[in-house]
């Protein structure tokens, strides 16, 4: 192996492309954690921005009471006004693979109003991103690294023939598949240090955790190592001799196995799986809010006290309007779009389960769901942050309601007790 | 006398064509053997049998390299052998120790002499060991490969037109060394189109015409053109 390494280390084209294939993961490493660190940056502006936006939230919109520390809040104004910011916190690997979270807002801010005509309104597709996707290390691994294998392994044969040598080395090794074996495996060893190093420096750089390092290592070698016995089995085929026809047939195969096939699938899983676009949840969200008001108030509250129980004897309903029914029908409206809610997140699981098949078949998907899962940017990921939204708003909901029903003001004291959004750092 | 290469019935088809028929021939140590034949007439693919490098479907005989049977044993074979291409085999951008080096890696024979000294014996000029072969002559490159035949210590040298496209000093350099391997007990093999360098260096001489080795007198002076294109269309 030691001699095998050093005639390929002795070729300056080698030494450049290992060098281009070191310099494009570190470009593709450190712009990961370049958009990382924005939206840390983001979160933690938001944050700061929060902390000093919410008293004086209470000093703008209290009313004056005996003294100072009697100042009160009407909870229908709180519900109404007070914005909360949830975060999509990317994880301590999410720099590896971006996947959605370029698409999927890091900060979103919400209000006591209805849950999914808010989370789904901020739901856009940017179709820039969309289009190019983010040039990240699943990125560059899924696609650079199998034409790094076709340019150092298409001619494994081939070179040795035409430098008319092939005859010379075959009279020399006593064992052929050991022969090239050696030569297959060198390539692989100096292609998957090339992507493996910067990911060691980076680890060792920002002190990542060693169990997602290992898989992503694990992960790097054996999909470099696909390629590399796929290419070995092309250009040392018995009559591999045409290095331009088999470095023309191994495109096609990345061709199909990187961009023909994937996009093939999804078309089809997104025909098979069809899911609800979030703006139409949105916007039907919003008609059903808007068709509340024209309902008498009686048809919103029947059914939500039917749901709360426990506020149906607290003071009646009187006047044009009334915080009670407004949030009763901003809620009802939620309640009533949450079949078509669980009806999406159960079709985006099926589709992230048939993918999961379809990544025993096609190795660049099984890298791409592999990375994800460990940059924490995956469908089940973002299901979870949606989880972690809706039981905030509940909980929300339900630190809010005694005051909203029963019609007490809130002091100070119960507004600094009102739930926050806690971001773990991973969703 | 110890024969170090000895073939005995080779036969090969070859697209159902006959290339070697029943063919015999021996070479001992410390004997220069050349084989002459016309473009097609099968020298590279008797080479290429006595390598072990033809389907064993194809081919019936047997070939001994130092006693040992190549069909049965073609490592151990193969350790006592060494080949020089046509093209020398050298990769450019490796310098001649190193190439020496490299071939020896793969005959997992390791160093069994020093390199420098083959390469003194070879004749290459000491200026030129650490230079990238891709700056060398084909004749400086003819020596690599036969530095490297005396540093794997090989019995036997199989050459395959090593005078072909060197100039007139560097073929009589290079005839010079296959005298010296000779003299050192190795006994050698050259399949080749010239005729002169051939009578200069061989103790046999045969042709190869309708895959069957014929011996050719070692007499200079009775080799006239006409003498020559006759044996060459195997008529002699």
């Amino acid at each position: 192996m030691k001699h095998e390494l050093t005639l390929l280390l002795k070729q300056r084209s080698i030494i450049s492309l290992l060098f281009l294939s070191l310099l494009l993961t570190g470009f593709s490493l450190f712009n990961g954690w370049q958009n990382i660190s924005h939206i840390h940056a983001q979160i933690n502006e938001a944050t700061r921005a929060e902390n000093l936006r919410k008293p004086d939230f209470f000093e703008h919109h209290s009313h004056e009471g005996p003294s100072d520390s009697d100042k009160t809040m009407d909870a229908g104004e709180l519900g109404y006004y007070l914005f909360h910011n949830i975060y999509h916190a990317p994880g301590e690997w999410s720099f590896i693979a971006l996947g959605n979270r370029l698409v999927i807002p890091s900060v979103q801010r919400i209000r006591l109003l209805g849950l999914q005509g808010q989370l789904y309104d901020g739901e856009s597709h940017h179709p820039e991103y969309v289009m190019l996707g983010s040039f990240d290390y699943a990125f560059l691994l899924v696609f650079f690294a199998p034409l790094l294998c076709i340019a150092l392994m298409h001619d494994l044969k081939a070179s040795e023939q035409q430098a008319q040598r092939l005859l010379f080395l075959h009279s020399q090794v006593k064992e052929p598949l050991y022969f090239w074996g050696k030569r297959v495996l060198s390539r692989w060893l100096l292609i998957t240090l090339t992507f493996a190093l910067p990911v060691l420096v980076f680890a060792g750089l920002y002190k990542l955790s060693l169990a997602p390092l290992l898989r992503v290592l694990a992960i790097t070698a054996l999909y470099i190592f696909f390629w590399a016995v796929l290419c070995a089995a092309v250009s040392l085929r018995k009559r591999a001799l045409n290095a331009n026809f088999n470095a023309m047939l191994l495109t096609s195969i990345w061709l199909m196995l990187c961009v023909v096939l994937p996009n093939l699938s999804q078309l089809w899983l997104h025909y098979r799986y069809p899911v609800q676009d979030g703006s139409q949840i949105a916007l039907q969200h919003r008609q059903w809010v808007h068709g509340a008001w024209d309902l008498p108030k009686e048809d919103t509250l029947r059914p939500f006290y039917a749901l709360y129980p426990q506020w149906k004897d607290t003071p009646p309903v009187t006047g044009r309007f009334h915080w009670k029914w407004y949030f009763a029908f901003q809620h009802m409206a939620d309640v009533k779009l949450q079949p078509q809610i669980v009806e999406r997140e159960h079709t985006l699981m099926q589709r992230d389960r048939a993918t999961g098949l379809l990544a025993w078949v096609l190795p660049t998907v099984w890298v791409q769901r592999n990375l994800e899962e460990i940059a924490q940017s995956n469908v089940t990921h973002l299901l979870a942050h949606r989880k972690r939204i809706e039981r905030f708003h509940t909980a929300l909901r339900h630190a809010a309601y005694p005051f909203l029903f029963e019609e007490k003001p809130l002091t100070e004291q119960d507004f600094q007790h009102l739930p926050t959004f806690e971001s773990t750092g991973s969703d | 006398m110890t024969s170090l290469l000895s073939v005995q019935q080779l036969s090969l088809l070859f697209a159902g064509r006959s290339i070697l028929n029943q063919l015999n021939l021996t070479v001992e140590a410390g004997h220069v053997v050349s084989v002459l034949g016309s473009n097609g007439a099968g020298k590279s693919t008797l080479l290429k049998s006595i390598l072990g490098l033809h389907d064993s479907a194809e081919q019936t005989g047997n070939i001994l390299i130092a006693g040992i049977d190549m069909a049965q044993d073609r490592q151990r074979a193969l350790s006592h052998l060494a080949y020089v291409p046509e093209q020398p085999a050298v990769y450019g951008h490796l310098s001649a120790i190193e190439n020496i080096r490299y071939f020896l890696s793969l005959s997992h024979v390791g160093e069994q002499k020093e390199i420098a000294t083959c390469l003194t014996l070879a004749g290459l000029p000491e200026t030129a060991w650490h230079r990238p072969c891709s700056e060398y002559s084909k004749g400086m490159k003819q020596k690599v490969m036969l530095a490297f035949a005396l540093a794997k210590q090989a019995k036997l040298l199989l050459l395959d037109e090593p005078n072909s496209g060197l100039d007139p000093q560097a073929t009589e350099e290079l005839n010079q060394l296959i005298v010296q391997c000779k003299q050192r007990g190795m006994g050698v093999l050259v399949v080749t189109h010239d005729v002169l360098s051939a009578i200069g260096f061989s103790d046999r001489l045969l042709m190869l015409t309708h895959g069957q080795l014929a011996p050719i007198a070692l007499d200079q002076s009775t080799f006239t053109l006409d003498r020559l294109q006759r044996l060459y269309q195997g008529q002699a």
